[in-house]
């Protein structure tokens, strides 16, 4: 009776830890030996070709990708922090809808973004081109490429990072504690030094930790703007040229690097970190009296709108104009609808769509499983290696997406234990795993989040009244942690649904994915079609966010 | 059935190297309402969730009656219990919580309707059945978590703190309703609390407890009146101590020397259980604030003192009073009386019945 316990602990998290090795640290290990072994023997020569001074251009990229994530930390700091302090201290006209609309570069795909980016400012863009006809100029004044675009692009997606992180610390700071300070005879440049920027810096690191992590992670932008010379876009080279080792090389020292910023970032949140130790804040907002600066403000929160939105109405403009039809006007001159009935009607076009959903349905199945299956044993269960297990379900967070399909590559291009013999490259299989293992860590948190909510005496009291282990699983705990699983599922769905950067290394004719056909039908100037198949993706995104709650300022706190 | 009806036998529990419960033997009548009572962290809880089953102890047995039941699983045990923080579960409505267990035991749809309707009606929820959790008040959900707990006819009820969400007002109330009901059917009931006056006011028997160790196990009467030790005594209301060493002990009083002048005559019963004091011992004194008398005229056991602090609450007149050397503080009712004020030199009867002899060296109880 007493080994009961244990044996339903082991029977539970067997196959975790099956999974979490066979696809998460076998994949990455299997990248490491692949960087070290050529041709069955020991070798350093990658890694010597790495950081060969003479032809540097491997440290190169990984100064390019340095310095444009320092520089993405930088901008989207000064952004969001500023909106952040904006939004949660002063009353002005159109605060409400600016301040909803913060986090809506949130819903913009990776790809779909930069597409948007490139339609809006790249040379041949819509606000470059009504410059030059407005003032009758005979070139373009300014257009967005190489390293601006990739800043232009991470400043507008990754502000949101600061802005949640900062707005979540404005929110908990308790305004007695300024006017303390005030009181105390400070002025405002020393409220600022002495008061307010110690107890935001937490979160201004974590942020910045964050922000450094996915613009070291990211791809597509690089891709789209023509920077080749960043880590990911060697990655992705080294690999279309067929020298996977010199791929495995590459992705061993970015997952070392974006590694140890997890190890540092949990360091850094374990810390103890300044709280206010007051209860029940409530954050006054000054209301703007001016009417000089009210106006001034008004209108600025409408230019800021209107950015916000930009992307989204642009992407929703192209995806009705007529493939081909737009050249050298400012506007696509010819629209049409038929876009929007080819992809559904059309099997060649519909197929990716089809592809998306089914690869993306299955991988979410999959989390939600070893979601909830991870959360209760994590959160509930007390076994040895709890540490361990839990580092392994956020590595794949902070492993870049072009890693993970590196990993898969390295790890899947030959029969394994894990995958019963079977070569996975190459085949449908090995998408909806790549899916899988990039959204562990999201189904994980958000279900074990919900889980931690849940009272264990709740539990305790279904067992007291005679229910079973697994009724009072069903009946008890499954009802009550469901919002947190469905909303961490969803994430996950619609996020497998816009995935491009580890597809787009393992995709197969038969198993391409919306955003592969995206890059497709843009290559070929078919921005109609590109673009009608983003706005389907945005929609879906901003439905979920809508679902989840996302959008309102209570879940920005849990957003990080 | 035998007349003992929980029964623990050496049990000891460790969580990693601490042990939270040291060798706890006790038995348990059936139909009395048993309180668990000490400071947070004594154990209590620990024993409380052992008998539910979900602890196993590292060591030792549990009895249900004749039936070993240290390691069965708690969904086999059939005993109600009443959680500090209710845990009602958010989803299901009033009359689905309570119709849990019986749903769980297969009742006839039938039945259950009727069972659950008699719940509620004993709890004074008739009328509640569709009403969502977070529409009742903390007052409604402690007898929701009751009426669930009775309704499954446990062979014993656990609570748990079951009164330390409610505000005093209600507190008292819950605490009669749930003894009268309690007494009404019967059932065998096991209560934790830290509350010393909820304790005496509802239980049969107590037993206080102290870093694991059960210090002693009584009816409220005996744990007042006869403190096993120095913590059963400052725990349970309040009390006055001071060091005094015996003169002379006979079988009817004893004498005890207070400092170098005052000696009062205590009656040789008032000492504590199993400890024969002999001339010469250093003991300890404990005598209850308000089992003392402020009088007029000198006598036996009288001493003079002066009043340093005064404080009318009310029902009472405390007094803090300095005499030779010792503070003692002293409750008389607050009506009657006429009230002294600081600086006044008064009079202070100390009852030979009224004090306690205890063993100077207080770890002697292990």
């Amino acid at each position: 009776m007493k080994w009961r316990r244990t044996i339903i602990t082991y029977l539970i998290i067997s196959p975790l830890i099956y999974i979490l090795i066979g696809y998460v640290f076998y994949p990455l290990f299997s990248t490491f030996v692949a960087s070290v072994m050529h041709d069955g023997a020991f070798s350093l020569e990658k890694y010597r070709q790495f950081f060969d001074l003479k032809n540097f251009s491997n440290l190169k990229a990984l100064f390019t990708s340095i310095y444009i994530s320092v520089l993405s930390v930088i901008f989207s700091g000064i952004v969001g922090v500023l909106l952040a302090f904006l939004l949660s201290r002063y009353e002005f006209p159109g605060r409400k809808i600016l301040s909803s609309l913060a986090v809506l570069p949130m819903a913009l795909p990776p790809l779909v973004g930069v597409y948007a980016f490139v339609f809006l400012f790249s040379e041949s863009g819509i606000i470059p081109r009504a410059l030059k006809e407005l003032f009758g100029l005979a070139a373009v004044p300014f257009k967005l490429r190489g390293i601006p675009g990739v800043l232009v692009v991470h400043t507008f997606t990754m502000y949101v990072y600061f802005y949640l992180m900062a707005s979540t610390a404005f929110s908990a700071l308790d305004p007695s504690l300024e006017e303390a300070a005030y009181n105390l005879g400070a002025n405002r440049f020393t409220v600022w030094r002495k008061v307010i920027l110690p107890m935001l810096t937490p979160a201004l690191v974590a942020a910045s930790l964050l922000v450094f992590m996915v613009s070291m992670a990211s791809y597509t932008a690089p891709l789209i703007f023509g920077v080749e010379r960043t880590l990911t876009m060697q990655i992705y080279i080294s690999r279309t040229n067929g020298d996977l080792a010199m791929a495995a090389t590459q992705s061993t020292l970015l997952s070392m690097v974006s590694i140890s910023f997890l190890i540092f970032m949990r360091w850094y949140q374990s810390r103890r970190i300044y709280r206010s130790v007051s209860k029940g804040v409530v954050t006054q907002r000054t209301e703007l009296k001016n009417p000089v600066v009210r106006y001034v403000a008004g209108i600025t929160a409408i230019i800021l709108v209107f950015i916000l939105l930009l992307p989204i109405l642009t992407l929703v403009l192209v995806s009705f104009s007529v493939d081909y039809a737009w050249t050298v006007q400012i506007l696509p001159p010819k629209y049409t609808l038929a876009n929007y009935a080819k992809l559904f009607s059309n099997p060649r076009t519909w197929e990716p769509i089809k592809n998306s959903l089914v690869m993306s349905g299955i991988a979410t199945a999959a989390n939600i499983i070893f979601g909830i299956a991870a959360a209760y044993a994590i959160v509930r269960m007390y076994f040895k290696g709890k540490n361990l297990m839990d580092i392994l379900i956020m590595l794949p967070w902070a492993l870049p997406g072009t890693v993970i399909g590196i990993n898969l590559i390295t790890a899947f291009n030959r029969p394994t234990l894990f995958t019963a013999n079977n070569i996975l490259v190459g085949t449908f299989w090995i998408m909806p795993l790549a899916y899988f293992v990039r959204h562990i860590p999201l189904v994980y948190r958000s279900t074990s989040a919900a889980l931690m909510q849940l009272d264990p005496n709740i539990e305790e009291a279904a067992l007291n009244l005679g229910a079973t282990w697994g009724y009072t699983f069903r009946r008890v705990v499954l009802p009550l942690i469901s919002p947190g699983i469905i909303s961490g599922a969803l994430l996950a769905f619609v996020q497998g649904i816009g995935e491009f950067v580890a597809s787009i290394l393992l995709y197969t004719p038969s198993s391409r994915p919306i955003s592969v056909a995206i890059y497709e039908h843009m290559y070929r100037f078919e921005f109609g079609t590109a673009s009608a198949y983003g706005v389907l993706q945005v929609l879906l995104i901003i439905i979920v966010l809508l679902v989840t709650g996302q959008f309102s300022e209570k879940a920005s706190q849990s957003a990080i | 059935m035998t007349l003992s009806h929980v029964k623990l036998k050496n049990v000891t529990k460790y969580f990693k190297d601490v042990k939270a419960v040291d060798n706890v033997n006790l038995e348990i009548k059936k139909g009395e309402l048993f309180t668990f009572l000490g400071p947070s962290g004594c154990g209590k809880t620990t024993i409380l969730r052992m008998i539910a089953g979900f602890y196993y102890p590292t060591e030792g047995s549990i009895y249900f009656g004749d039936k070993d039941v240290t390691y069965l699983p708690a969904n086999r045990r059939n005993a109600g219990m009443v959680f500090q923080s209710y845990a009602l579960f958010p989803h299901l409505s009033v009359e689905e919580n309570v119709a849990f267990g019986l749903k769980v035991r297969k009742v006839p749809q039938k039945e259950q309707k009727e069972m659950v309707k008699r719940a509620l009606e004993m709890v004074k929820l008739a009328g509640y059945e569709k009403r969502r959790i977070d529409q009742l008040s903390g007052g409604q959900q402690q007898r929701v978590a009751l009426a669930r707990a009775l309704v499954i006819k446990p062979t014993i009820l656990l609570l748990d703190e079951p009164l330390s969400n409610l505000d005093a007002k209600l507190r008292e109330e819950t605490r009669w309703e749930i003894r009268k009901l309690q007494k009404e059917l019967g059932i065998t009931t096991i209560y934790v609390t830290h509350d010393q006056s909820e304790a005496m006011a509802m239980s049969d028997r107590i037993a206080v407890m102290e870093g694991g160790k059960i210090q002693q196990v009584g009816t409220p009467e005996e744990i007042y009146f006869k403190p096993a030790n120095r913590f059963v005594a400052s725990f349970i209301g309040k009390t006055n101590f001071f060091e005094a060493v015996i003169e002379d002990f006979s079988h009817d009083s004893a004498l005890v020397r207070v400092g170098d002048e005052i000696i009062f005559w205590v009656d040789s019963t008032c000492r504590q259980d199993g400890y024969i004091p002999y001339r010469g011992d250093r003991v300890a004194i404990s005598i209850r604030p308000e089992a003392m008398e402020i009088v007029d005229r000198p006598g036996k056991n009288v001493v003079k003192g002066r009043v340093r602090l005064a404080e009318f609450t009310g029902v009472t007149m405390e007094y803090e009073v300095e005499m030779r050397g010792i503070t003692l503080h002293i409750s008389t009712p607050g009506i009657g009386k006429e009230k002294k004020s600081p600086g006044d030199e008064i009079l202070v009867h100390l009852p030979p019945r009224n004090m306690l002899i205890m063993r100077g060296d207080d770890n002697e109880m292990a």
